[in-house]
């Protein structure tokens, strides 16, 4: 698949994607996101996970400025968010949301090539031709005409993985992907993702699966209240010696 | 729940018997007061000539005088169907209308006369000839000038055809010469009368044939009066002077042809021609208003919601909220009258792009306000898929969130344009000759209600359900997608 690079990361010398530091945000009174600072490499599979309101969806938010951030700073490959052309920026940002937001009004293939052609990213017959690759390879290729009503959750989630893949963007955010998803169809949603980790994708995902970011991530953020609490790969995350607070999240999730 | 029926029922039956009752001791009078010094208003009342006379009619017989105010082309059938005792309202003695009712003795001579802008070189019935002419709709000077000159111009009233002559819309204006000299003296320096009238007539008041009885009493009374000098103290006193009180009926000119309704109201003098000249101008105002609306109202809605948004656009908001308070909160007919006279007052544009502009306006505010709906009715996650996609604003609401919520909207709007075709009927006030003012024009020619009523009934029902499939078969093809 040659929309998502090929090499697997390479540790420190990988390209800086994202320079996160201080990061702010507030509603009214309470403060979501409360001085989050972090660095997303190019092919890291960054999960970031933590308790229920402790402020992991406004921080994916932020990042592709769904929210617009009360503080701190966001670099995006070397430059600051908040200067450069946002929608030229979204376009290398995908997103993709927990309850798909695939448009109703338009068929699979309209879905998929909308944003490239709308764009100027690609040709109609590109967008067509890439769209119609991408769903050949997740076996959806006959869905192509087919309007969003009328396929499953799984289905739908897999069709919109795609919508943000073919925009060929370098880093993709999950906001809970599988949460919306009767259960028989969480496997076949992340065993996409699992592709595309593997594929050497860079991707931030919000997740409560547990099991599946120990499988998948590189690398795990720990959120609550508002701050990122632990940084570390999975292997020392669920390793022996995490904090009280990781502890009691682990003991009620797994 | 029942018995509730039932005392609604039984009240409304008690209501209509003690109407009915009443109905015994009551002369009930029909008129237009808007034709002074005939009839018109003072204060709540309509008074003038006709009035008095019918007082000293009512007062003659022992009966309590009723005074109906309807507009001028319904008082005679309003008599012929029986809805009225007598038809007062300065009628002049025609042919046609002679075959719909019957008409006592002649209590004034009246001229049709010309009135010019003060400044006109027309200079009499000579100079009529391709010139505009404005007429009080339904009048013996609409007959004379579509008989004689031309298609005119009808206006509801004799004030709006003043307004018109003033405002340079039309070039002459025939009117009763009474009326018309109260018009003269209010504006001396703007208007002037032609010494030359284009008709002379007589007055008469209309009872429904084979009421003898009223008509042996009106005839009876006038005679008296013209022989006490009554009639002619009642004419001197809103200033009728040199107007003898006319003798004899003149005989009627030939037996009244006998066709039926149907080929007098639609075949005769080709009068289906006004139903279809009619029917097309309210098409083309309804469809171009429609669009006009459509645009104006995407707009406004998308203005509207994206300062919801982020609080941008603030006068644009504020613009756009004024206009949809002032719209939605006058009658259309006022927007109507206001854009014709005001705003286009000083331009000689078409009337059809008048009625275009103001349904327009008008539908484009309710149109606003529906479309908005549609747009917050969208889940936000689609603007945000769209939005994260790398697709601008504009880009969003374009390809995304409006074709959603036009779909949503559709039904509401389908109501919308069936509300705005209908609504289009009041275009006749600007003397603009839709569907309604065609039906209006054969009622007034031939003093038939039901038939030209009926006809354009129909042909709005027609449009309405042509319209509805069509807007279900659309809505069929967007939901194919569901
Ligand atoms: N648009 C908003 N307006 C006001 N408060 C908000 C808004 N979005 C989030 N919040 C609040 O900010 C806090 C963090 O919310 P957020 O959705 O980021 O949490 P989360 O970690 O994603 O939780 P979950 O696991 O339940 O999705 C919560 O207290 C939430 O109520
Ligand atoms: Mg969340």
């Amino acid at each position: 698949m040659n929309t998502t690079p090929t090499t697997k990361p390479e540790g420190e010398n990988a390209e800086t994607l994202f320079r996160i530091s201080d990061l702010k945000k507030v509603f009214g009174d309470h403060t979501a996101v409360n001085g989050v600072s972090a660095e997303i490499h190019r092919g890291e599979a960054v999960f970031v996970l933590g308790p229920s309101g402790s402020g992991k969806s406004t921080f994916l938010r932020c990042l592709n400025l769904l929210e617009m951030p009360d503080g701190g700073e966001i670099f995006f490959r070397g430059d600051d968010v908040r200067r450069t052309d946002v929608n030229a920026f979204r376009a290398r940002v995908g997103m993709v949301f927990q309850h798909f937001n695939l448009f109703p009004h338009l068929s699979v293939l309209d879905n998929i090539t909308l944003a490239p052609v709308k764009t100027g990213r690609l040709s109609k017959g590109e967008a067509i031709f890439a769209a119609e690759r991408l769903l050949k390879r997740i076996g959806l290729f006959e869905k192509r005409h087919a309007f969003p009503q009328q396929l499953s959750g799984g289905q739908k989630q897999r069709i919109a993985i795609v919508r943000a893949l073919v925009m060929n963007p370098d880093v993709i955010l999950f906001d809970e992907p599988t949460s919306a998803l009767d259960p028989e169809m969480v496997g076949e949603v992340l065993s996409l993702m699992k592709d595309l980790a593997q594929g050497g994708l860079t991707m931030i995902v919000v997740t409560h699966e547990i099991a599946f970011a120990r499988e998948v991530a590189s690398r795990i953020l720990f959120m609550d209240h508002g701050q990122v609490i632990s940084d570390s790969t999975p292997e020392r995350f669920f390793g022996e010696m995490p904090s009280p607070r990781i502890r009691e999240f682990l003991s009620k999730v797994l | 729940m029942k018995t509730l029926f039932r005392l609604i029922f039984i009240s409304f039956a008690l209501f209509l018997c003690a109407c009915d009752s009443k109905r015994e001791e009551q002369l009930i009078m029909v008129t237009e007061a808007t034709f002074p010094p005939y009839e018109f208003r003072e204060g709540d009342r309509v008074v003038g000539i006709d009035p008095e006379i019918m007082q000293a009619v009512a007062d003659a017989v022992g009966k309590e005088l009723v005074i109906q105010d309807m507009s001028f082309d319904s008082v005679i059938a309003a008599v012929s169907t029986g809805k009225a005792d007598v038809a007062a309202s300065g009628i002049t003695v025609t042919e046609e209308r002679r075959r719909q009712v019957n008409f006592s003795l002649p209590y004034v001579e009246a001229r049709q006369v010309i009135i010019v802008p003060a400044a006109s070189p027309i200079a009499g019935k000579d100079d009529l000839n391709g010139k505009r002419i404005g007429v009080q709709h339904g009048t013996t000077g609409d007959l004379f000038v579509s008989r004689n000159i031309g298609e005119p111009e009808r206006f509801q009233n004799g004030a709006l055809g003043v307004s018109a002559l003033i405002a340079g819309k039309i070039d002459v204006l025939v009117l009763d010469d009474q009326p018309a000299k109260v018009f003269e003296n209010k504006y001396p320096d703007k208007i002037k009368i032609l010494a030359e009238s284009l008709t002379t007539e007589s007055y008469a008041f209309a009872v429904a044939k084979g009421n003898e009885t009223l008509l042996a009493q009106i005839d009876s009374v006038l005679e008296s009066m013209k022989r006490d000098g009554r009639l002619e103290a009642i004419l001197g006193k809103y200033g009728v002077t040199g107007a003898p009180a006319a003798g004899e009926l003149p005989a009627a000119e030939k037996a009244p042809e006998a066709h039926g309704a149907f080929y007098t109201n639609f075949i005769e003098n080709g009068r289906w021609r006004y139903l279809v000249e009619g029917l097309w101008v309210t098409i083309e105002v309804s469809f171009f208003a429609v669009v006009l609306g459509l645009i104006i109202g995407f707009g406004v809605a998308v203005v509207r919601t994206t300062h919801d948004k982020n609080g941008s656009l603030k006068l644009l908001n504020f613009l756009c909220k004024l206009y949809l308070t002032v719209i939605r909160g006058t009658p259309v007919v006022v927007q109507l009258l206001i854009i014709y006279f005001v705003i286009f007052g000083s331009v000689d544009v078409s009337k059809v792009l008048v009625a275009i502009v103001a349904f327009g306006i008008n539908s484009g505010a309710y149109v606003a306000e529906i479309i908005r709906g549609g747009i917050q009715s969208i889940d936000k996650g689609q603007f945000e898929a769209g939005r994260s996609l790398g697709l601008s604003y504009p880009q969003t609401m374009i390809y995304i969130i409006l074709p959603q919520a036009f779909k949503n909207v559709l039904p509401a709007l389908g109501n919308e344009f069936v509300v705005l075709l209908k609504e289009t009927s009041v275009a006749g006030y600007i003397a603009l000759q839709d569907l309604t003012k065609a039906g209006d024009i054969i009622r007034s020619q031939t003093y038939t209600s039901f038939l030209p009523l009926l006809a354009v009934a129909a042909i709005y029902l027609c449009i309405v359900m042509l319209f509805t499939a069509l807007l279900g078969k659309l809505e069929r093809r967007l939901k194919r997608s569901e």
